[in-house]
């Protein structure tokens, strides 16, 4: 390929991108600023249902005493997430109910900051959820 | 370290936005859905740049970022590589001639010949934009750069075509 050849192509594409819209940066911090909760969202409810399928799944495969043994190993949620529980459990049918101490079950570092999920187990046999990033108490919700 | 890639994107941003719009106007076919891929592009670059972990330049970050915006608003799937867009020159009545010639070329070559002249990039910089190696990059614009010189400079030779 010839140099003038190269010159005569870039002076054409030089020609047709000549379009200069105006920039708006305050929009873009804008935008960014509705992102983050949005991806926070998604990021919460994945790691709820990550939990919800091991905790469903658990019996079936024989995993109880694993997910046991984890109970007992987690730390013990925090105050406004023990709180989250006592609250959820408050008008809850009695097999709803929390039978036990909630302990984090999961502890995962997301660009958002880290996500918590604590457990605590029903008087029915299944489990209890609550999902919270940075320590905060994210809500509960019962299986 | 954050707000000093925040400062990093918005510094590209006002160096680039032309490049990119000129560049995103031929995959997503409308001046008004360029600019929104550009907006969006920077506004995700912005809320997720803790991901970004400088393992390759933060244009190119962005560019790919960018591509993904322009061909989900095309209607496009979202993902790379890139050889589902169909880039092609806007406003082809302005130079119908070169238009026509980069209508031959497959769409992967079309997308690396625009990353180049209308985004401006180097291969380097379309290499990672691209997900392909520099080596690669340079062997795709020769074969384009005959191919257009064939159309541009020899179109009997190229098709038999008149003008």
């Amino acid at each position: 390929m010839s140099d003038s050849f190269e010159t005569m192509l870039e002076e054409r594409f030089a020609a047709l991108s000549d379009w200069d819209p105006s920039a708006d940066w305050s929009d873009v911090v804008a935008r960014a600023a509705a992102e983050r909760p949005r991806r926070r969202q998604r990021v919460l409810l994945a790691a709820a249902l990550v939990t919800v399928a091991a905790l469903v799944a658990a019996p079936a495969f024989g995993l109880g005493g694993h997910v046991l043994r984890l109970f007992s190993a987690g730390e013990p949620a925090p105050a406004p997430v023990a709180q989250s529980f006592l609250e959820l459990d408050r008008g809850a049918p009695f097999e709803w109910r929390s039978a036990g101490e909630a302990r984090k079950v999961l502890d995962v570092g997301t660009p958002d900051g880290r996500v918590g999920v604590w457990a605590a187990p029903s008087n029915a046999g299944g489990f209890c959820i609550a999902v919270g990033t940075a320590g905060r108490d994210g809500g509960a919700s019962t299986l | 370290m954050d707000d000093d890639l925040a400062r990093e994107l918005e510094a590209l941003y006002r160096s680039s936005y032309a490049r990119l719009c000129n560049t995103l106007v031929t995959v997503t076919g409308s001046r008004e859905r360029a600019r929104e891929a550009v907006q969006e592009a920077f506004a995700k670059a912005l809320a997720t740049r803790s991901q970004f972990r400088r393992e390759g330049p933060l244009e190119a970050w962005v560019w790919r970022i960018a591509l993904r915006a322009g061909a989900r608003l095309r209607g496009r799937a979202e993902t790379l590589p890139l050889e589902s867009l169909d880039p092609a020159i806007f406003d082809p009545e302005r130079d119908p001639e070169l238009a026509a010639a980069v209508r031959t070329l497959p769409p992967r070559r079309r997308l690396i010949v625009f990353l180049r002249y209308f985004g401006g990039l180097t291969y380097a910089e379309i290499a990672v934009v691209c997900g392909i190696s520099e080596g690669t990059v340079g062997a795709t614009l020769a074969r384009a750069y005959a191919t257009l010189r064939e159309e541009l400079c020899d179109p009997a030779g190229a098709g038999g075509r008149t003008r």
